[in-house]
């Protein structure tokens, strides 16, 4: 099986853009909307869901990138001028540096402040003990959020971009990765 | 993953921890709202429960003038949540964080 078509991402890149989209987007909303949910088991569930479904984008940002480096994108036509590439490239870097630093920021959040980080019922080994991370905490913390919010901008215009180049400018931007 | 790329992300990583105030928390856009600073309930919660904060939040919550500090505080291996009225001062909640 060819990893990348001529025209069109392969189904392995596909699969993993559109699962980690759902898996960011549950991640993005547990945590969005968890104030919603009276405390107490319920809204423990639903953060646990952030928890959850951000330790999987990691693992799978990791076949991702790896899959990326050894499977080109396919051509986009009409092509784009050098500026627009130069534009895309930059967002899907910072698109994918976000997916892989969000999550492990995440998991030192946790462990900074002496939670354990459990993974479906696995507790993950400590990179940061109580100890040493509590006076990073909040800093630690800061930069997740913030981060996340980086990451809902930068999906909000990946989207809005991917629309333009279908509508407007009629190229095979998004047809590529169309199921 | 060339070199460009990995410059890119060190670009990435470097420009959000430059933009990253230290006193970046949720809710910082009602600021101008608040009456209390959140220097002011701060100190004012971590009277209330001595130890380190861990997490801060300026919310719209029931209870006290509607706009609230909430603060994660740190201490003996316990975390509190203790909110702070933002145009009072006064101490609305003192609870074990039942988030964690």
């Amino acid at each position: 099986m060819t990893a990348t078509r001529t025209m069109g991402y392969g189904m392995i890149a596909k699969l993993l853009h559109w699962s980690m989209a759902v898996l960011i987007l549950i991640s993005l909303c547990a945590i969005e909307f968890k104030d919603f949910f009276p405390k107490g088991a319920l809204r423990h569930a639903v953060v646990a869901w952030h928890f959850q479904m951000g330790l999987c984008v990691l693992i799978l940002i990791g076949v991702r990138i790896t899959w990326r480096i050894k499977n080109p994108a396919p051509p986009i036509f009409p092509s784009l001028s050098k500026m627009q590439s130069l534009a895309a490239t930059t967002a899907h870097v910072a698109l994918y540096a976000l997916m892989l630093i969000l999550p492990i920021l995440g998991v030192l959040t946790r462990q900074s402040r002496g939670n354990d980080v459990d993974f479906f019922g696995h507790v993950l080994p400590a990179i940061l003990d109580e100890d040493s991370g509590l006076p990073y905490a909040l800093k630690i913390k800061s930069l997740h959020t913030y981060l996340g919010d980086v990451l809902m901008w930068l999906i909000a215009v990946h989207m809005l971009i991917a629309i333009f180049h279908h509508m407007v400018r009629r190229d095979n931007t998004l047809s590529r990765m169309l199921p | 993953m060339n070199i460009k790329n990995i410059a890119m992300i060190g670009l990435l990583i470097a420009a959000a921890m430059a933009s990253l105030n230290a006193q970046a928390y949720s809710g910082s856009e009602y600021e101008k709202d608040a009456k209390i600073t959140l220097q002011n309930a701060r100190d004012i919660a971590l009277k209330t429960y001595p130890g380190t904060v861990v997490d801060q939040e300026l919310e719209h919550k029931l209870g006290g003038s509607g706009l609230r500090y909430s603060f994660d505080i740190r201490a003996h291996h316990v975390t509190h949540e203790v909110g702070i009225d933002a145009q009072t001062g006064a101490v609305l909640a003192n609870n074990r964080d039942s988030d964690e």
